[in-house]
């Protein structure tokens, strides 16, 4: 008996084309992208206009400010940290933060015993509406190899020592669920406003690869 | 088995690319480090309103780029390179204009024309704000009650889950097939990947995130006793 059934199935016997048609394109990364980009505009599937309003949101308008204004809210007002930790897309939906790579969202609450740590081991998951584009190193196979295997050296990396008695929780986001780390309000911040404590929270600490900043 | 892409737990990948100083972590990295980063990443999202591939096809053709590509490219030219890919499958352009613009660019002679007839589905510069607002949803109803619940012990399992296709999309990492875990989260319906990123419709199943204990996944030597890694996993993919 053949094989005939799965041949006739198999996705690259079928597909030998399509995977390599980029390496008619030139070699070098920055005049692809020119070219590619040329031919798109030179055959109406994108607006130049819109490329310029893209590359703006995502470098002036959304970012992990917004992330930080989430946590920070969480902070001081226990019923919006309630609804966050129970429905978070909603949640931070009154924020006005809403959409893409953020459709479904959880958050997942740093405590004494579990730290929380998001990667994602088979692409670059991240949640943009709160977070914006991931730095370099989120992608990186480095990241996306060893997190899920030694995530304590990988934090370790980061400068993060935690207690070998704190269980750490990697979350590898393999769905289109993202996930933010809502980390540990600093002692001694009881006197800070929303605003001051924003401050306070840094990208890594959302992603579960760092901690705030101490009240100076 | 699975592609280059599926890297979770690989050895051999050296200190994580953290940009310090005197040993202290800077995170100070803007949106995009150069100009063609952000170029590449703004054609990729706006052409996706015309070419209409889903997220998981996107996905699919970053990580079957052959191999040796993928893990010599930058972030970047993955994307910018299967977005050439998603065109021509998608016939939205063919070889002969690759050939035309590598000439045209080696010849340092690229110009954009005064367009006239742009795609009718073409994104517009006012409709950027809404149309991210809005996103793509993934959660799908899905008719029949979930097979588990909360609490239960499950196992993945131990082949890849593509039912349709060899070698196709699927999100079950290698390094979590055949594994015990317990289900802590239901998130009810959504697409199912293997089907989506192959044009072959929703599939919406259930789905629910796993807790596996370190030591399920990497052995009593070389896991931790006490950490966990939760992964989201579809209801076809566990038993």
């Amino acid at each position: 008996m053949s094989d005939k059934k799965n041949v006739e199935h198999n996705y690259d016997d079928h597909n030998h084309h399509n995977h390599h048609d980029h390496s008619l394109l030139p070699e070098e990364p920055e005049l692809r992208v020119k070219a590619i980009e040329t031919l798109l505009l030179n055959k109406g599937i994108i607006n130049s206009d819109t490329v310029n309003e893209l590359i703006d949101t995502y470098e002036n308008k959304i970012g992990p400010r917004n992330g930080a204004k989430v946590v920070a809210k969480a902070w001081v007002d226990p019923e919006y940290k309630k609804r966050l930790l129970k429905n978070a897309t909603k949640a931070i939906e009154e924020l006005s933060y809403t959409g893409r790579q953020g459709e479904h969202m959880v958050v997942v609450e740093n405590t004494p015993e579990v730290h929380n740590v998001v990667v994602c081991t088979l692409c670059s998951c991240y949640p943009w509406p709160v977070l914006g584009i991931p730095p370099t190193w989120y992608k990186s196979d480095e990241y996306r190899s060893r997190t899920v295997r030694e995530p304590r050296k990988v934090l370790q990396e980061f400068g993060l020592e935690l207690d070998l008695n704190t269980q750490i929780k990697v979350w590898d986001s393999t769905s289109e669920m993202r996930y933010l780390v809502l980390p540990m309000r600093p002692v001694g911040t009881e006197h800070l406003s929303e605003n001051e404590l924003e401050s306070l929270v840094t990208r890594n600490s959302m992603i579960g690869t760092g901690l705030p900043e101490m009240p100076k | 088995m699975t592609r280059i892409h599926d890297m979770g737990g690989r050895f051999g990948d050296g200190p994580i690319p953290l940009k310090k100083i005197d040993g202290k972590v800077v995170d100070d990295e803007p949106a995009f480090k150069t100009d063609w980063h952000a170029k590449a990443f703004a054609i990729t999202v706006a052409s996706a309103s015309v070419g209409k591939w889903s997220i998981d096809k996107g996905r699919f053709f970053r990580e079957s780029l052959p191999p040796k590509d993928y893990a010599k490219f930058d972030y970047y030219e993955k994307w910018s390179s299967a977005l050439i890919n998603l065109l021509v499958e998608r016939g939205l352009i063919n070889r002969e204009d690759l050939i035309d613009i590598t000439k045209k660019a080696k010849e340092n002679n690229l110009k954009v024309s005064q367009v006239t007839d742009e795609h009718q589905d073409v994104l517009k510069a006012k409709d950027v704000a809404i149309t991210l607002g809005r996103g793509g949803p993934s959660a799908r109803e899905v008719l029949h009650s979930p097979k588990f619940r909360v609490g239960q012990e499950v196992r993945t399992i131990n082949y890849s889950p593509n039912k349709n296709i060899i070698g196709g999309h699927t999100r079950l990492p290698i390094y979590a097939r055949g594994k015990k875990g317990t289900v802590i989260l239901h998130h009810k319906g959504h697409v199912l990947p293997d089907a989506s990123a192959h044009d072959l419709g929703d599939s919406p199943e259930h789905l629910y995130t796993v807790e596996f204990l370190s030591t399920e996944l990497w052995g009593e030597k070389d896991g931790n006793q006490k950490d966990t890694i939760c992964i989201d996993l579809w209801e076809s993919y566990l038993i």
